[in-house]
């Protein structure tokens, strides 16, 4: 029991420190008060109020982290400028699509940034569906898949959850999925709403 | 379901292009795979939102903390500005404690006549003696005798002493005291209390006023007097007079 209770202690501990590395990138991102007021500024100037020109700088550093997250960290030639490309194209597509001066003001917006925002968008329209899944889930099986989408790979989460014997990892990966899934299935309300709303 | 590790990676979309496009090719033949991807795609999704949200929640939170700081910053600001404020008024006052004007230069009153008869331009100037503010009031007026007794009493360094004289001739034309004012033109020739300028001044008027009276001849000796004077700004305009009276 208590050698139980001293991995728990050893995991938690590990848990926090690679937690932190997932995090680590987006307060550096968010604490760079220059490019932030540089940004904010902006998006200011382009007629969105300051609390609007926060929000959207902090959609911007999650698009970016999502971005770094696939391993596309090469296509972005200065992260400065695509995530002021980020938070400009969020803007003029979220809050200004219908201006008539929006698609002008988009030039030099570097490639890829349109698809990522729109996907980040698209991915927080769909909150009720989400929050609904994530209900679905007991602790052990979230902490395991929520790790897996932060980006952490096998051997990180290996740590993490203390499933470090090979072969365990990916186990448990299948079984709490498996399991998701079922009770999806067997929610057809939910199943339903997932269908209709995330396939059409 | 999959265990496959690249399967995970194309939930997440960190797959090669090649990658991708192999796993794109499976999909569309397997539609028991393509469903399976699909639901499995939410639930990642799922965990990326619960992820953005959380994190969304900590810049807000960070962004609170940094406000505050730069609150308590401005506040702090606030007293330095205050202080630098402070400090520019506790100067300015100094800088005009020490350089404002002496009791003396203080304008005490505000003169204002201008003569209109005589063709010479005078200012009065706004810093003037309680003596000389008499005597301008009086000459607006029109009372001769607190004109006189105020002209009396103006000092002889008052700096309007001389202008005073001046005006007071001018007054006299102005109204029609010719007489008056050959009298008094003749009186300040020899003050020797006068400037040149202002004996200069009597002299002219002291001509002009003969004449005004019918005295020709005293006032053609009184011209060639001031025309032949080499000092006397009046010189050039006794020469042409007298030429207009030789014709």
């Amino acid at each position: 029991m208590s050698e139980q209770s001293s991995s728990n202690d050893h995991n938690q501990k590990g848990l926090t420190t690679q937690r932190a590395r997932g995090e680590e990138l987006i307060e550096k991102l968010y604490r760079d008060e220059q490019l932030k007021g540089r940004i904010v500024k902006h998006l200011m100037n382009s007629g969105a109020s300051r609390e609007l020109a926060i929000d959207l700088y902090q959609d911007a550093v999650l698009i970016y982290w999502q971005k770094i997250q696939k391993g596309e960290e090469n296509e972005i030639q200065s992260p400065g400028s695509y995530l002021f490309g980020i938070a400009k194209f969020a803007w003029y597509n979220q809050y200004r699509k219908n201006a008539p001066y929006a698609v002008e003001s988009l030039d030099g917006i570097e490639e890829g940034v349109e698809s990522q925002v729109y996907e980040y968008f698209d991915r927080q329209s769909k909150r009720d569906v989400f929050d609904r899944v994530l209900d679905l889930i007991g602790d052990r099986c979230k902490h395991m898949l929520k790790a897996m989408a932060q980006g952490f790979n096998n051997d990180e989460i290996a740590i993490m959850t203390g499933l470090t014997k090979p072969g365990v990892l990916r186990k448990e990966r299948y079984r709490c999925l498996e399991r998701i899934r079922k009770r999806i299935h067997e929610d057809a309300d939910l199943l339903h709403q997932i269908k209709s709303t995330l396939f059409n | 379901m999959n265990t496959d590790d690249t399967f995970y990676d194309y939930l997440a979309g960190r797959l090669s292009p090649d990658e991708q496009k192999a796993w794109s090719r499976r999909l569309a033949e397997d539609s028991k795979l393509r469903e399976e991807a699909n639901e499995l795609k939410v639930i990642y999704d799922a965990f990326v939102f619960d992820f953005e949200r959380e994190m969304k929640s900590r810049m807000k939170m960070w962004e609170k903390q940094s406000a505050h700081r730069v609150d308590t910053r401005l506040y702090k600001n606030r007293w330095v500005w205050l202080g630098l404020v402070g400090v520019f008024i506790g100067v300015m006052l100094i800088f005009w404690m020490v350089n404002r004007p002496t009791a003396a230069e203080e304008p005490q009153w505000i003169a204002y006549y201008q003569p209109t008869l005589s063709g010479i331009t005078r200012s009065v100037d706004v810093h003037v003696s309680e003596a000389y503010r008499r005597f301008v009031e009086s000459t607006v007026a029109d009372d001769y005798a607190a004109i006189r007794d105020a002209l009396a009493n103006i000092d002889d360094q008052d700096k309007n002493f001389n202008t005073a004289h001046s005006l007071y001739l001018d007054k006299l034309i102005e109204d029609k005291k010719y007489e008056d004012a050959r009298d008094q033109a003749h009186a300040f020739m020899q003050d020797a209390s006068l400037n040149e300028f202002t004996r200069s001044h009597a002299h002219w008027t002291y001509a002009l006023m003969l004449m005004a009276n019918d005295e020709l001849d005293l006032a053609v000796d009184q011209l060639n007097q001031i025309a032949q004077s080499t000092e006397s700004p009046y010189a050039q305009k006794a020469t042409k007079l007298l030429a207009s009276i030789k014709q």
